[in-house]
């Protein structure tokens, strides 16, 4: 119980500390935001165009602009930068002041991440609703269990997300390359988890690869939650998937941590 | 482990190796990098044994590369060791117990815990929280720690707007807000005035008195050692060389003082050889080495003898004290 307390305290502490970098650097983080918006933009005009009008595959207008919309949404919610901020941390050595003092280092970038991302979730949800009356594209379906559904499936893609790149930060104990290796999952990524297209619309190779990787699930399922392209048994199972992944994630990390903290040089000083 | 366990630190034949990957400059190397990778092993400590006894000030002192941060990272449970045994209050350090953590600290004169963008004192915030400091001492910590060191103005200004010697302060004071019974000093007044560092030597010394915690402390200053450690230990190519008193190493190895003088009227080089030898002497400065139990007697000889207008002596510098430490074991 106390442990708990002094969790919620420091927890409290560092978002209030966060919260204040927030606002020093207003600019950078106004940019940042804006900068993902772009992508999903363009990608979106794109379809726009080649559909001229109709429909392609299940995907009318409306489904396109909601899909992409949805990606929006949800990526920039689950969107973590701790890869680099991990691998600076442990090639600079700061993360020794982190080492010294009796909370793990994760709660520090948890806490950072939670700020960012309360700050995100509600600009965007004031957008989405003021957005509401002026046009239907944006109205989904608001019965209480597909609603459930869409958050639960949004925290699992969250936490196995930034575990992730959590734990490809972590790489930074063995190898100073790991820029290239986030790089090269990026790219993946771009195409595996849904972001370029929907995933009924990816040739059969693609969508047959779903289970076996995680993009999918930390981007293109939530999407396919919110925009009513899964229902039923495959919204459940869906979870479950997450689930898994998000356990397998949370064993990767502590093997890494743990064997990453015996290699660690604690650069500096 | 109960609390009043001894807060005494024993370190057993304690090594730490480093793998480090050469490259050759140019690309060349790089190519050749990429092709095979070369290691060579460092050791950068090498089967270190002491022990410090619970409220001692023991300075840890050596040249540049010799093993003193690694040991103190050691010491602090941030680096694994490569052999050996630790025991620091009654743990092992790098199990990294909770516990143990909240009972030392390290601070490095160049390495920060403090938070740049912000000031100082939502660091020490978020240590309050996490020691879990009671409010009533956290304050009464606090007021001292300000007052000691003279925080007052510091504390609300971003820590990237302080200068080196303001942000050492605050960092010192972040890192004993939880009272630590085990500190590990790692040149704490690099980079000080002459003023700053007179202040934080007698903070650390009335922390020292007040807590009776136990200190291990490295400077490449020798006011530093003089004023805070009876006893030294002196580490070179990751082994000790030297562990005892102070006075000791300095009576058996820098047998003599500098004398250093201000001359008012030119004076002839062969007069200065005669109280001493001389090290060094471009007019209108000269410094002379003397005999440590002849030097009252040739410090008033000289006075009497010679146009002196400024005149000081001093002990040799640590490194000069360290260095002949080391050429005497190499020697011997
Ligand atoms: N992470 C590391 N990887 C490889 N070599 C290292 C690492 N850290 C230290 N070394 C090497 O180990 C040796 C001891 O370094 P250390 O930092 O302990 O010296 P020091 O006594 O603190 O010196 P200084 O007085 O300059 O601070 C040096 O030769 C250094 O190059
Ligand atoms: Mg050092």
């Amino acid at each position: 119980m106390r442990k708990l307390t002094t969790l919620w305290r420091v927890y409290i502490r560092w978002m209030k500390i966060h919260w204040a970098i927030l606002l020093e650097y207003r600019g950078d983080t106004f940019f940042y935001m804006l900068g993902g918006f772009i992508s999903p933009i363009v990608t979106l005009a794109v379809w726009m165009t080649v559909s001229g009008g109709g429909s392609i595959g299940s995907y009318d207008q409306r489904d396109f602009i909601l899909y992409f919309l949805s990606i929006m949404f949800v990526s920039r919610l689950t969107a973590s930068w701790d890869a680099w901020e991990v691998e600076v941390h442990i090639r600079e050595g700061t993360l020794s002041g982190y080492l010294l003092r009796p909370s793990s280092y994760l709660h520090y970038r948890i806490a950072e991440n939670l700020v960012y991302k309360l700050f995100y979730g509600v600009v965007m949800v004031v957008a989405w609703i003021i957005a509401w009356p002026l046009t239907d594209v944006v109205r989904i379906s608001l019965e209480p269990v597909h609603v459930l559904s869409i958050l639960l499936a949004i925290l699992l893609a969250c936490a196995t997300r930034y575990l992730l790149y959590y734990n490809l930060g972590l790489l930074g104990f063995w190898t100073t390359r790991t820029s290239a290796i986030v790089g090269f999952v990026e790219a993946l990524s771009m195409f595996l988890s849904g972001r370029i297209a929907p995933y009924a619309l990816l040739p059969d190779w693609v969508r047959e690869s779903q289970s076996f990787t995680p993009f999918y699930w930390n981007l293109g399922f939530p999407v396919d939650i919110m925009t009513g392209k899964l229902t039923g048994a495959a919204v459940w199972q869906g979870l479950g998937v997450q689930a898994i992944w998000l356990v397998l994630f949370i064993a990767a990390y502590s093997v890494l941590w743990k064997q990453g903290l015996r290699k660690h040089s604690a650069v500096g000083g | 482990m109960p609390k009043s366990h001894n807060n005494g630190i024993t370190v057993k034949e304690l090594t730490k190796n480093f793998k480090v990957h050469e490259r050759e400059a140019g690309l060349r190397g790089a190519l050749h990098s990429l092709m095979k990778r070369s290691f060579r092993t460092v050791t950068a400590v090498d089967s270190i044994s002491f022990g410090i006894e619970p409220g001692e000030i023991v300075g840890f002192l050596g040249p540049n590369g010799a093993g003193k941060t690694t040991t103190m990272k050691m010491l602090s449970g941030l680096l694994h060791p490569s052999g050996g045994t630790i025991d620091v209050g009654g743990y092992v350090p790098f199990q990294q117990k909770e516990a143990f953590k909240k009972r030392i600290t390290l601070v490095m004169g160049q390495k920060s815990q403090l938070i740049w963008d912000i000031p100082a004192a939502e660091t020490f915030l978020i240590n309050q929280a996490i020691y879990e400091i009671p409010d009533a001492q956290y304050r009464e910590t606090v007021g001292e720690l300000t007052d000691l060191l003279d925080l007052e103005p510091l504390l609300k200004k971003p820590v990237r707007t302080l200068s080196l010697g303001e942000r050492m302060k605050c960092e010192l004071a972040a890192s004993l807000l939880h009272r630590p019974e085990i500190i590990f000093l790692d040149e704490p007044t690099i980079g000080l005035d002459v003023n700053m560092q007179e202040t934080v030597r007698r903070f650390i010394k009335a922390y020292n008195e007040r807590f009776n915690a136990t200190i291990l402390l490295t400077s490449h200053y020798m006011a530093d050692v003089t004023a805070l450690c009876k006893r030294v230990i002196i580490i070179n190519h990751g082994r000790i060389l030297f562990d005892g008193d102070l006075n000791q190493l300095v009576s058996t190895h820098a047998p003599f003082k500098v004398a250093k003088l201000v001359f008012s009227k030119q004076v002839e080089e062969v007069d200065l050889d005669r109280y001493g030898t001389l090290l060094h002497y471009e007019y209108p400065q000269a410094s002379i080495q003397i005999p440590r139990e002849e030097v009252s007697q040739q410090a008033s000889r000289m006075l009497a003898d010679l146009p002196v207008q400024d005149f000081t002596i001093e002990d040799p510098p640590m490194e000069d004290v360290i260095g002949m430490a080391f050429a005497a074991k190499e020697g011997a």
